[in-house]
């Protein structure tokens, strides 16, 4: 029964990348660019992550604390694992729509969440394995190799993240309470996660100075992840020395925990999953109600369900807050820029047009037209049966984007040009390209979208996160990023100036987003009204 | 108010609604029924211009759903089966939303927000989220905002599902107050009993082709209209 629940479940998840609209079967050409995209985010995590690990592993093995370098490996595969899973593991466990369907069959609750924590569990050894492959092959690569050491490393790494499901089980149960319980849930929800990416940001970018204090101070951050982070202590032992004792204890620190949570949540699945966690009832009060226009009501409706849902904010903007999160730094850290171009003359010049292509890049990351249509699912009716022009439906959505991403690009680009004092050229440059990048992307999301719509999905969730819409979105644009920064490069920085070479990609920007525009216009609004 | 001409929609292989022709004319209440399966909503939605289809012509009012969609849709309201609605809006968002896209000024929503909330006790309740509501709540909810605009026709699939006794009385009180101010309704249903004691004209569908129609009294004589139906239907 777990078996037969979890490929249902593990179909759907595979189907919410891959399929259409239901009417359709997946097409070849549909799996083989999922391929080429797997491929591309592959290379690009594998990568930078093994660039981690190797500046790691190069630091630790020399002094004595190669064990340090698989605590470390673990952790941050922990991490990975938790704020890949916690998010989705409330509404996959616990907010499931089919939940009160399968509790109507003769299933036991316990094999209903066994499957849904299977899921959960392969999902955690993908994001998982973005680091321990890399990690593994570093250290094989720098360091001696035991078979001890290396078995006792590969059966630590499938038992990891049991440890992270464990946590995000018990998590997730808390936000869904929680966060259902409140009104503005959506951007509250929204403020705690940014809150944490930015500290993961400020991790991430420090990573070098925190690598060299811990080779500084390697005894006594030793000693800590000694005492505080035993499992990964043990776990970095029982890989770096093939010691047994310690894979035993670290097993033990995995499986107990998780056994216990999957116990106290089969006896407990039904009262949790129907659990009427609605908020507190609101009397209404009558006041004067103001009228608008057809296309604002439709871009208010689409702002509203932007902001309440914090899945949505959360997975499609998180680039715009990395946008404000860089111009930020620049402007704390601008002594440091103007040392660097000080030391480097060639860089003296091109520094704001680094920043502008760094800022277009988090634009790029934006994807809140990308699931837009699709987000429409059983609502698709009102729409369609409601006395509006489809292109104004569709723009509606367009501009949802730019509204809600706009605001962030401008103060981004103030700020960026008032940390590098730029000129008129790269300030106008600095305001241009990335608004250039919102238009454009929140265009091609929809355009995207309508190519690849998915309206059978379960939850919310599958559509905004998990759709074949919004990762070619995703990628697609930052691919655009970086061609354009490679044809600059190898192409045309021999003659063009930066500054130049950046306003003619502002105009074929332009020119690509108007293309976009005139085919929303009309294939576009037939696409949809045909759906 | 809708004349249905030739109507033809098939999905694939299968002929969901095959040359069906029907007339409503302004203050009948025009009821449709059929099997499951036999048409019904694929015809609804084709007149409500969510359904494309192959042949045929449909006019609202005297104007075409294929080439004046925009005035077709101003002039009707539809109520579906099933009440998805934007769970994300409060229920009086939500109207409000409905009476922006049909263009109903703020007073005129307000009052009519204020009779159909308090004549279907759901005024207290238009604070809350639509993802709070039950499924009665929900179809409440539709059934005020297919009002909102006070629509010459309104096209309805299985508008009673749901409601409770209270709520299914007014809403034939409303569907009757509407025809006689010269309005038209046509909606579907399998409860025969409400079909036979409110409609004026009765339509019966089966395997996409209209079988029979007319006014009550044609289509019964002596017989009642559940036993009319299942000879029909055979």
């Amino acid at each position: 029964m777990v078996f037969t629940l979890f490929k249902i479940r593990l179909k759907s998840v595979i189907n919410g990348l891959l399929s259409g609209s239901k009417k359709k079967a997946v097409s070849g050409g549909r799996k083989v660019l999922f391929g080429i995209l797997l491929i591309y985010v592959l290379v690009v995590f594998l990568g930078l992550s093994a660039a981690i690990c190797a500046l790691m592993c190069q630091a630790f093995y020399p002094i004595g604390y190669g064990w340090l370098y698989f605590a470390l490996v673990s952790i941050f595969a922990f991490l990975l694992c938790f704020i890949g899973s916690v998010l989705a593991t409330g509404s996959q466990l616990y907010n499931s729509k089919d939940n009160q369907m399968l509790l109507a069959m003769p299933v036991k609750p316990g094999d209903i969440l066994a499957s849904r924590m299977l899921v959960l569990l392969l999902e955690n050894y993908l994001y998982a394995g973005v680091i321990l492959v890399p990690a593994g092959i570093v250290w094989c690569i720098f360091c001696p190799v035991t078979v001890m050491g290396a078995v006792l490393y590969i059966v630590s790494s499938l038992l990891l993240p049991f440890l992270s499901l464990t946590l995000s089980c018990l998590l997730g149960w808390v936000i869904a309470a929680v966060s259902s319980r409140m009104r503005r849930k959506g951007i509250i929800s929204a403020v705690i996660y940014i809150a944490f990416f930015v500290v993961y940001f400020q991790f991430c970018t420090n990573i070098t100075n925190y690598i060299n204090d811990l080779v500084a101070n390697g005894e006594v951050i030793a000693a800590a992840v000694r005492k505080a982070l035993f499992p990964m202590y043990h776990f970095g032992i029982a890989a770096a020395e093939g010691n047994l004792l310690s894979f035993v204890f670290f097993a033990l620190c995995a499986v107990v925990p998780f056994a216990i949570v999957y116990f106290v949540l089969s006896r407990n699945f039904i009262s949790i999953a129907t659990a009427n966690r609605g908020t507190a009832k609101v009397k209404y009060k009558e006041r004067a109600v103001k009228a608008s226009s057809s296309s604002l009501a439709l871009l208010k409706k689409e702002i509203r369900h932007y902001m309440a849902n914090p899945m949505y904010i959360m997975n499609a903007s998180i680039g715009a807050v990395l946008m404000v999160v860089l111009a930020g730094y620049l402007l704390i850290k601008n002594g440091d820029l103007t040392a660097i171009a000080g030391a480097v003359p060639e860089m003296e010049g091109i520094i704001p047009g680094i920043v502008c292509a760094g800022l277009c890049m988090c634009a790029a990351m934006v994807i809140v037209s990308a699931p837009s249509v699709s987000i429409e699912g059983p609502n698709l009716w009102l729409v369609k049966s409601l006395p509006v022009e489809t292109e104004d439906v569709l723009m509606a959505k367009v501009n949802c984007h730019i509204v809600v991403t706009e605001p962030f690009a401008i103060l981004s680009a103030a700020l960026a040009s008032i940390a590098l004092k730029t000129n008129v050229l790269e300030t106008v440059l600095m305001f241009l390209l990335p608004t250039m990048f919102v238009v454009f992307g929140a265009l091609f999301g929809v355009v995207i979208n309508l190519k690849f719509p998915k309206f059978d999905w379960i939850s919310e969730v599958h559509c905004i996160k998990q759709s074949a819409a919004s990762m070619i979105t995703m990628f697609g644009m930052m691919a655009l990023v970086i061609v354009e920064a490679v044809l600059y490069l190898f192409v045309f920085s021999s003659f063009l100036s930066l500054d130049i070479y950046l306003a003619a990609v502002a105009v074929v920007m332009a020119a690509g987003a108007f293309g976009m525009y005139a085919w929303l216009k009309g294939g576009g609004c037939r696409t949809f009204d045909a759906l | 108010m809708l004349r249905i001409e030739n109507l033809s929609k098939s999905f694939g292989q299968k002929k969901a609604v095959d040359d069906l022709s029907l007339h409503i004319n302004p203050g009948e209440i025009y009821g449709f029924i059929g099997h499951n399966g036999a048409g019904k909503t694929t015809t609804i939605k084709s007149v409500c211009g969510i359904l494309k289809f192959d042949r045929g012509e449909i006019y609202i009012n005297g104007k075409s759903i294929k080439t004046d969609p925009m005035a077709c849709k101003m002039d009707m309201a539809y109520l579906p089966d099933n009440p998805d609605l934007y769970e994300f809006l409060s229920g009086i968002k939500y109207l409000n939303f409905i009476a922006d896209i049909y263009g109903v000024d703020a007073k005129t929503r307000q009052e009519r927000i204020k009779k159909y909330g308090d004549m279907f006790e759901l005024t207290g309740d238009l604070g809350q989220p639509v993802s709070a509501y039950s499924h009665g709540m929900k179809q409440k909810l539709a059934i005020i905002s297919a009002l909102i605009h006070d629509p010459k026709l309104m096209v309805m699939d299985e508008p009673f599902v749901g409601l409770d006794p209270k709520a299914t009385h007014l809403l034939k009180q409303v569907m009757r107050e509407k025809c006689d101010r010269g309005h038209a309704v046509f909606f579907s249903t399998h409860i025969l009993e409400v079909a036979e004691k409110l409609c004026d004209k009765v339509a019966i569908i089966k395997g996409g082709r209209l079988i029979a129609s007319g006014s009550m009294e044609e289509i019964t004589k002596d017989d009642s209209l559940e036993d009319v139906f299942l000879e029909l239907t055979e």
